[in-house]
């Protein structure tokens, strides 16, 4: 695509393309498994989360484009996607994730359930297998910040960031989702053992 | 013991896409790539503004003493500039119209470097020649012999398009059928232009010029029913035409008049709602898609002909070359209206019947209001299960038909007020009698 010219000047803005085709090239090569993975847990849809794999870089390289330089192709990548993913659960008339935030009353900043060290020993007890399963059976709300967490390896401040929700909201968000995937582990396996028992 | 983080991930780690599907991912993408380029200049490319977009201007680095290298420059300010700048406003029989079509259009046909952007040059040409006979027609300067001219390069510009697509088609199949698609739109929005000079003292001015843009028209929509482009190919072109069109009108609001913002915008958002209707459609039957994304690209590419071409704005109302496209609730709401209408139409029909003392008018009156009976019956059980084709048909049919029972027993109707009454579809129900009054009231508490 982009062409090598005589002249500095020239050389330097084909040099240019070709830098931005590069990069945006590499990133596809080094996130978009991530990317793809993180889609499927959302949207428990593989064939939607490819669209959306291939609608975050089309609308990034549309970005490009428009002359604007990313500094970090991982965190805008992200970013593009949840947006993505949001305009997907507002098609699918899904609850929004502000109407289940008033539903499952996150008062944001309130730390009263979380005590130092509580989400380790709630994923102390979690079987990691089990949790990887039913992850995509939780409330979208908890869905989010477990999968950017524990499937794409974010910490909570990126996470903040991404989401645009406090850091607060993000601990609270994760350690609630936690007990749910403990609370439905927990049901699975009573399930189970009432289906040996018969 | 391994972490929670650690095993999860492992499991989760399970999940990507298959060899298959990144390498199609991956492909997908790279043609959007190829279809929205990166400019390679994009700074200079905007700084250019007017009407000319020419490298012809070399500039000189001469040694020269200061009144000299004024008049030299004076003289290249009106030479490189001014000229072609006014030349620009020429048409056939004008001195400068020589340096418009072989100096300014031989030197920006140089900067369309791939074939797609030749085929474009050419079709923006065949207009420019449309638009000049036009303007001559108009002002009463168009010979005869200018007319047979005009016409001849409408036809040498329209054979190099369809020349061009040929040569395209051996190298890429969904590029020549893009430029297809886009000379048809061209040629559509022409027609339209020249329809409104029909029944004008111009026609006959013009009619060499009419016959060969609707030649042109017919054969391009022949050679496009045989061919299917694909539908990434098409997707990424609807796409970029449609970034497009929200560019120019962001230009445009500015001196838009607030009515004619809003039609944009009306059209703009039509646009994208057949976008996703067409991705939907993908899903379960792509050469549906195809089709209705092949007709949502025409309808950008018009748009946008409408928003930069002064010529066509003033000719034609965006309408008639960019029809609304109901979504699927306004229709809904549309056929109900109608039927609503029709109700209303129907007792009035029903009770002005009883006016006719002529039996085989009263029998065929009281035939017709059953068939429309029919029909309504037949478009409302048709909105009930949402196929909206069917009831919009049912519903013209039981419109046309009132319409012409209307029609029949007016004649009939014995005028008390000593005004008559209208034959419009919807009846004005003041002007008859209490009991139609009252049916009207009714018929609104739907």
């Amino acid at each position: 695509m982009a062409h090598n010219a005589k002249g500095n000047r020239k050389a330097g803005k084909d040099s240019d393309v070709g830098n931005h085709e590069e990069r945006f090239l590499k990133a596809f090569d080094e996130y978009a498994d991530a990317l793809f993975r993180h889609a499927v847990y959302r949207l428990s849809d593989r064939e939607r989360a490819i669209e959306i794999v291939h609608d975050t870089f089309t609308k990034v390289w549309t970005y490009i484009r428009g002359g604007h330089e990313i500094d970090s192709f991982k965190a805008f990548l992200y970013k593009v996607m949840n947006n993505l993913i949001i305009d997907e659960y507002r098609k699918r008339k899904e609850l929004s994730l502000d109407a289940l935030l008033s539903e499952e009353g996150v008062d944001e900043g309130s730390f009263a359930e979380l005590h130092s060290g509580s989400v380790e020993e709630l994923t102390f007890m979690l079987d990691a297998k089990k949790a990887s399963e039913l992850l995509t059976e939780i409330p979208l709300v908890y869905r989010e910040v477990l999968t950017l967490r524990y499937v794409d390896g974010l910490g909570p401040k990126e996470i903040a960031e991404l989401i645009e929700e406090s850091e607060n909201v993000v601990s609270v968000r994760i350690h609630r989702g936690l007990k749910i995937l403990k609370d439905m582990i927990v049901e699975k396996e009573k399930e189970a053992t009432e289906r040996r028992k018969k | 013991m391994k972490s929670f983080d650690t095993e999860l991930k492992k499991y989760t780690k399970k999940i990507h896409l298959k060899v298959s599907e990144r390498n199609e991912l991956r492909e997908r993408i790279f043609a959007y790539m190829e279809y929205h380029p990166l400019p390679k200049q994009v700074s200079s490319a905007r700084e250019l503004t007017g009407a000319i977009l020419s490298e012809s201007f070399t500039i000189f680095n001469i040694t020269l003493n200061r009144r000299t290298l004024g008049m030299a420059s004076g003289f290249l300010l009106l030479f490189l500039i001014i000229i072609p700048i006014v030349a620009e406003r020429s048409v056939p029989g004008d001195v400068l119209y020589l340096v418009k079509t072989g100096i300014n259009e031989s030197v920006q046909g140089q900067l369309a470097s791939s074939p797609y952007e030749k085929i474009e040059f050419e079709t923006r040409l065949m207009e420019r020649r449309i638009a000049e006979a036009r303007l001559l027609a108009n002002e009463g300067r168009l010979t005869d012999e200018m007319q047979v001219k005009l016409a001849e390069t409408v036809k040498e510009h329209s054979d190099s398009v369809q020349s061009g697509i040929q040569k395209l088609k051996a190298e890429d199949a969904d590029g020549a059928i893009m430029a297809q698609i886009a000379y048809s739109s061209a040629l559509e929005v022409q027609s339209a232009v020249l329809d409104t000079d029909k029944g004008t003292e111009n026609t006959t001015a013009i009619n060499s010029i009419v016959d060969a843009v609707n030649t042109a028209r017919d054969a391009v929509t022949l050679e496009q029913g045989s061919t299917t482009p694909s539908f990434d190919g098409l997707m990424a072109r609807t796409e970029s035409e449609t970034t497009r069109a929200y560019e120019l009108f962001t230009t445009v609001k500015t001196s838009a008049t607030s009515e004619e913002v809003t039609d944009i915008e009306r059209r703009l958002s039509d646009i994208n709602r057949l976008i996703a209707e067409a991705k939907e459609k993908q899903k379960t039957d792509e050469t549906v898609a195809i089709s209705s994304l092949t007709d949502t690209l025409k309808l950008a590419q018009k748009l946008i002909l409408f928003m930069t071409n002064i010529d066509v704005r003033a000719s034609v109302s965006l309408e008639s070359i960019v029809p609304v496209v109901l979504s699927k609730n306004e229709r809904i709401e549309q056929v109900k209206k109608d039927l609503n209408e029709i109700e209303n139409a129907h007792k009035i029909v029903d009770n002005e019947r009883l006016f006719v003392d002529d039996v085989g008018v009263s029998e065929k009156v009281k035939e017709g209001m059953k068939r429309v009976g029919d029909l309504t019956r037949t478009s409302s059980v048709a909105i009930g299960v949402e196929d909206i084709g069917s009831a919009e048909s049912s519903v013209h049919e039981a419109k046309a038909l009132i319409s012409d029972l209307q029609t029949l027993v007016h004649p009939y109707v014995k005028n008390t007020a000593g005004t008559t009454t209208g034959t419009s579809t919807v009846i004005d129900n003041q002007s008859t009698s209490t009991n139609d009054k009252k049916s009207g009231t009714e018929d609104n508490h739907e």
